[in-house]
């Protein structure tokens, strides 16, 4: 099993209309702004797709989209969840305690983190250059720079038999 | 395992490890008393609730100041439920009409009063308004409606959208159906037939302006009256401190 990656481009070999589409990834995070509703899974749906659409660019375009998709995932799950407590406030009691006022602390700290780290990686992205998040940006280059073995294998075309 | 992957597993643990110690940090050491919160939480809404009342000139039952409030304070007490406490209040409008709220308040208009000819038909009444509020409808209709919302973005704020559902929405069919189930289980309780109910939806539904069943939201008039003609008519062995008529013509 290959064990090598790609190679990293460097700035000066990415033309701008990628370092712009790179950026665009983390400015997904916007999306539900511009519906105008805080609904977290708008947020991610608008990330897939844009995964999707712009996956095939460059291993640039792709590392920056997929970090921010992937880095999305537990904010939107720590949304949900938040979301689900507070509607069984109304269902069932309202049991408004310090567990659930951590968790609303911490959730909103996540957000916040998440929101300034995106910031901060489509700055850099926009410039050409890489930025890793803890986690989802290994996670991201391990998928969008190792070598498989599917990429190595070289295909021939031969005349009928 | 390679190095990669030892760092991704170490990464992984790192965020864990950071979510679940300032999680458990906020609650031992909590930036906001939460009781003092859950506490300004109860007095806004009781604050809205009043807030409405004086809005909507709605009289409460069981103060001591009229007959007619002091006839609906006996009923409210009649129908009661270990799980649930509710407000009735009295309305002077003369719509043939009740309703229930949030924040556990049951309206009786002035017109569905005069349509009682028994106090029995307007404890089937109360019961099938609380019927809604014990398997809180209003929660259920808010859920539904604001998960369409959010899922097919409209016009419209968050928080006028809330005010819409809870005010101009009606309960859906199956809501209403498990509140007159609620109303039967409540009048069988309290030893009065059903049948009341049906007396009472017999008159309104020669009052009524025919709505086609299927635009509806309550079940079709006609299937009610089934359902509640289906009990036996019996005398109500209830007593009350009141006159019924005496109650109605002071209205």
């Amino acid at each position: 099993m290959s064990t090598d990656y790609y190679p990293i481009q460097q700035p000066e070999d990415l033309p701008a209309r990628e370092r712009e589409d790179a950026m665009g990834g983390y400015f997904m995070m916007f999306a539900s702004l511009a519906a105008g509703l805080p609904l977290p899974i708008i947020n991610l749906i608008a990330a897939i797709i844009y995964y999707h659409v712009n996956k095939h660019k460059s291993r640039f375009v792709r590392f920056h989209s997929l970090q921010s998709l992937l880095s999305q995932l537990p904010v939107s799950l720590l949304n949900a969840g938040l979301v689900v407590w507070a509607i069984s406030f109304f269902k069932y009691e309202f049991n408004f305690d310090n567990t659930f006022l951590s968790y609303l602390i911490v959730v909103i700290l996540a957000n916040l983190l998440y929101l300034g780290f995106s910031i901060a990686a489509a700055i850099k992205a926009r410039k050409g250059l890489m930025y890793y998040f803890i986690f989802f940006g290994k996670l991201s280059y391990e998928i969008v720079y190792k070598v498989k073995e599917d990429d190595e294998q070289i295909y021939r075309n031969n005349p009928p038999v | 395992m390679n190095t990669m992957k030892k760092r991704l597993w170490r990464d992984f643990l790192i965020l864990v490890v950071l979510f679940l110690g300032a999680w458990i940090f906020f609650i031992y050491n909590p930036v906001v008393d939460s009781e003092v919160v859950k506490e300004t939480y109860i007095n806004k809404e009781k604050e809205l609730k009043d807030k409405l009342v004086d809005l909507l000139d709605y009289k409460i039952a069981d103060g001591d100041t009229t007959q007619l409030l002091r006839s609906l304070g006996e009923l409210k007490h009649l129908v009661s439920d270990k799980d649930i406490v509710y407000d009735l209040y009295y309305s002077d409008s003369r719509e043939i009409n009740a309703y229930a709220l949030p924040s556990n308040m049951i309206v009786i208009n002035r017109g569905i009063i005069l349509e009682c000819d028994t106090p029995e038909e307007l404890i089937g009444v109360i019961a099938h308004e609380l019927g809604h509020l014990k398997m809180k409808h209003h929660t259920d209709k808010l859920i539904t409606a604001l998960s369409i919302e959010l899922l097919l973005p409209g016009s419209g704020s968050t928080a006028g959208e809330v005010t819409k559902i809870l005010t101009q929405n009606a309960f859906s069919r199956d809501m209403e159906t498990e509140a007159d189930d609620y109303a039967i289980k409540k009048m069988k309780e309290l030893g009065i037939s059903p049948n009341y109910l049906a007396k009472l939806f017999k008159k309104m539904y020669k009052k009524s302006d025919l709505i086609p069943e299927f635009l509806n939201t309550h079940p079709g008039m006609n299937k009610r009256i089934s359902k509640f003609s289906k009990y036996p008519f019996e005398e109500s062995k209830l007593e009350f401190t009141f006159d019924w008529l005496k109650v109605k013509n002071s209205l």
